[in-house]
């Protein structure tokens, strides 16, 4: 008798958007054979909607096949320019189905479907409602031991943020706060920002007003997907802050008490997130929502967790393709904000632990006022037991001050663990150069 | 990663409405198609001889200029009689205006702060450089037309428009340059008049010209690069090409544009996720319908056709540019993909060699 594809093998696409990009998703799995993996792409979106047509599509689907190494569409042998989703035979060819997942809250998007309609019919297309895919992450987040569960959606021209949760200091019911430079005045609203106070506090650059001006504006009017500019890092770190500040002044439950809850965790996607590191993201997180106790950090740069929401909730019961969690779930940076009301002077130990690794044992010490991080990349196997001074905890009172962390955790894997043991509140100013004092002992750059 | 880069792309049935500058007499009817050569409308105005910013000569907000002018609209004066004058120091001095030459006094952009002396009027008739079909003349609105166009992205743009303008708001005018364009020129390169005109005014541009453009009555300016303070401050539209900052010109884009001196363009002044920012070269020798023969589903017929932009393979011999931060404009080809990482070397224009992310990078057809 013939197998069903899905527990045999196969293949599936899905295309979720943002303001600035496409993120598409291949996932394939040979469940007999054990074998799974997902091929990813982030690609720009065109800067109007009007350019994005016919064939855009074609040539969009066309660079996938061609990245992806894998055929997917074929064009209607009588019908010019309709082209038809390849049935998935093997890998490499063809998929049980594309399907382009669009936010509810989407501008445009009836043009987004209208053109992708004039390319494909066989495209599925989903408008999803935002906070219902916020209650399937929460449930999916559960499984993982998580009950307080924070979304950050960072797009250069919209910011959303969302909180849902069952612990005892999530919110009543879900809270959502959002800041969109798209339906005000876009790119050149967006650009004179610049010129704002707030934002200005929070620039550490050295470099003369006018050349930040210029910089920042070129990074609003064709933002790159990837920088290595140390100037535009500043930025788009000083940026997320202040936007942060902002959301949180707009829903005060967005981040009340977040990381108070023994199992809390952030997912932040966007299509800046690959314009600064992950150590300085956290920093930027960490100060503009005013964090403080622990949670796992999900750093999502290829939007996997929204390509898959529908999949990952069904489990095992999805109709067309089982998504493995663990091909979808980022490495995890653990953050530690422990309580620092009673820093007096630098130089106290606030963690003192033991990294035992197959390569060798290593003590590891957190003073007071560090921002401190513990890099597991390229870790294979490890133990990293340790405890917070009592004085220090980012714990509730009460809880255990002991840290264990092992490569086979809670949640997935561990990147990268942050303590950040500085005074709070963190003070920024007056200068850049003062901001640069600061960033160069916390971030060492 | 990929980028999509803003291409040239073709437009069809672009709607616009046309307000032209001055007292208008147009010279066409709706339902008429117009083509390259025929007249569209005379407009009467009087050439700007000199301009004089009173904010600045009599240290006044601009909202006062009205009261210290001493000279009706359509007065003659000769070069030495007093224009505006301001006392000073409880009345024990003043500060004076002078006419530096003999004409007209005008006071339309008085609100502005100036006062000009213009010449005698004459007549200018604008002759059509598109094929296009006119769809309605008024007073209030100007010639509604439809036509197609050719579109050059551009960066970012300054004062186009304001927040309440709809969408289907166009900024239009005759393409003129200054010189050939090719170089950063001063006030002395400038032209008489640049009513109706918009301008491109070279790869670089300092405030004192655009002042100068906005006295000679320029429409807009576009300008292959300038600083973001520049465009804050100007008086009038300003059309980023390139980006901020002393950038590396795209040559080629210049080039097209130059090609087509004296041609109408338009500009949105309002610019949406839905339309970006574009320059429009109106039906640049194609008959209005040419495009209709092109194979596409019905709907992309009466919207906007496009020829395919979209470019993303980075292979050795694309030829790119750098969008990111300090290397921002950097224009060169790949010479070698670094196998397993996101990094290209690249063979910049000026012979240099560097490392770039590909993420950083747009390709360039």
């Amino acid at each position: 008798m013939e197998q069903l594809p899905i527990v045999d093998k196969n293949a599936y696409l899905v295309i979720t958007h943002s303001t600035g990009a496409l993120y598409a998703s291949l996932f394939y799995a040979h469940y007999d054979a054990g074998r799974e993996y997902v091929l990813t792409d982030t690609s720009a979106y065109p800067d109007a909607f009007e350019t994005l047509d016919h064939s855009f599509w074609a040539g969009y689907f066309a660079e996938l096949e061609s990245k992806f190494g894998w055929k997917l569409l074929s064009e209607d042998e009588a019908l010019d320019g309709i082209y038809h989703v390849d049935k998935f035979t093997d890998e490499g060819t063809g998929v049980s189905q594309i399907k382009l997942r669009i936010a509810g809250t989407a501008d445009n998007k009836s043009w987004l479907i209208r053109t992708l309609r004039s390319f494909s019919q066989d495209i599925k297309v989903e408008i999803y409602d935002p906070m219902e895919d916020l209650s399937k992450v929460e449930t999916i987040l559960k499984h993982r031991g998580y009950d307080d569960v924070l979304v950050l959606d960072l797009d250069l021209l919209r910011f959303d943020g969302w909180r849902i949760g069952s612990s005892s200091v999530s919110p009543s019911s879900p809270k959502h706060a959002k800041i969109a430079w798209t339906r005000t005045n876009g790119r050149n609203g967006l650009i004179n920002t610049i010129l704002d106070a707030k934002f200005k506090a929070f620039l550490s650059s050295a470099r003369r007003k006018a050349e930040i001006q210029n910089m920042w504006a070129n990074l609003v009017a064709t933002p790159p997907l990837a920088s290595e500019d140390p100037t535009i890092a500043d930025l788009i770190r000083s940026y997320i802050t202040v936007q942060l500040i902002s959301l949180t002044h707009s829903q005060k439950l967005l981040a009340n008490d977040f990381g108070l809850a023994s199992g809390s965790a952030c997912v932040v996607s966007g299509d800046i997130l690959r314009l600064l590191d992950r150590k300085t993201l956290a920093l930027a997180i960490i100060d503009g929502l005013q964090l403080k106790g622990s949670f796992d950090l999900y750093v999502d740069y290829d939007n996997l967790v929204q390509a898959s929401t529908d999949q990952l909730y069904a489990g095992v019961n999805a109709g067309n393709f089982i998504v493995n969690q663990n091909l979808v779930f980022p490495d995890i940076t653990r953050v530690y904000i422990p309580d620092m009301r009673k820093f007096t002077k630098k130089k106290k130990v606030v963690f003192d632990g033991l990294l035992d690794a197959s390569s060798g044992q290593q003590h590891i010490y957190v003073l007071a006022g560090d921002y401190a991080s513990i890099d597991l990349e390229g870790v294979a196997e490890y133990t990293l037991e340790g405890s917070f001074n009592k004085d220090f905890s980012p714990f509730v009172a009460g809880e255990d001050l002991s840290m264990v962390a092992s490569s086979y955790g809670k949640g997935g894997k561990l990147k990268q663990i942050i303590v950040d043991a500085r005074a709070k509140p963190v003070a920024y100013g007056p200068d850049p150069r003062a901001n640069r004092d600061k960033l160069t002992e916390w971030l060492g750059i | 990663m990929i980028s999509v880069v803003g291409n040239i792309i073709s437009y069809g049935k672009l709607k616009l409405d046309w307000l032209p500058d001055g007292r208008v007499e147009y010279l066409v009817k709706r339902g008429e198609h117009i083509a390259p050569g025929d007249k569209i409308f005379v407009t009467r105005y009087r050439e700007i001889k000199e301009s004089y910013y009173l904010p600045r000569l009599l240290k006044i907000r601009k909202s006062d200029a009205n009261k210290y002018v001493l000279r009706l609209p359509g007065e003659h004066v000769q070069s030495g009689e007093v224009l505006a004058q301001k006392d000073t120091a409880f009345g024990l001095g003043i500060l004076v205006v002078d006419a530096r030459g003999s004409g007209i006094v005008s006071l339309d952009r008085i609100n502005d702060g100036f006062v000009d002396v213009v010449g005698e009027e004459y007549i200018t008739e604008v002759v059509s450089s598109m094929h296009a079909e006119i769809l309605d003349v008024s007073a209030t609105k100007g010639i509604s037309l439809v036509t197609n166009a050719i579109g050059v992205p551009y960066s970012a743009n300054g004062k186009l428009g304001e927040t309440g303008d709809p969408a289907s708001s166009f900024l239009l005018g005759e393409l003129v340059f200054v010189r050939d364009g090719a170089s950063v020129y001063s006030q002395a390169d400038l032209g008489d008049d640049y009513s109706n005109q918009i301008v491109y005014v070279g790869s670089f541009v300092y405030p004192e010209l655009l002042q100068a453009l906005y006295e000679k009555r320029a429409k807009a300016v576009i300008v292959g690069s300038t600083d973001f303070e520049t465009v804050q401050n100007a008086k009038l539209p300003v059309i980023v090409l390139d980006g901020f900052g002393h950038t590396q010109i795209n040559r080629s884009k210049v080039d097209y544009l130059r090609q087509h001196t004296h041609y109408i363009v338009a500009v949105r002044k309002k610019v949406s996720l839905m339309h970006g920012r574009t320059i429009y070269l109106l039906s640049p020798g194609k008959p209005l319908m040419d495009m209709a023969t092109m194979q596409y589903p019905q709907f992309m017929k009466e919207n906007s056709i496009s020829r395919p932009y979209y470019l993303s393979q980075i292979d050795p011999g694309t030829r790119v540019r750098s969008i990111d931060g300090e290397n921002y404009g950097l224009m060169g080809v790949v010479e070698e993909v670094v196998q397993d990482t996101p990094y290209i070397r690249v063979r910049t224009d000026s012979g240099s060699e560097v490392l770039l992310h590909t993420g950083g990078v747009v390709v360039l057809q």
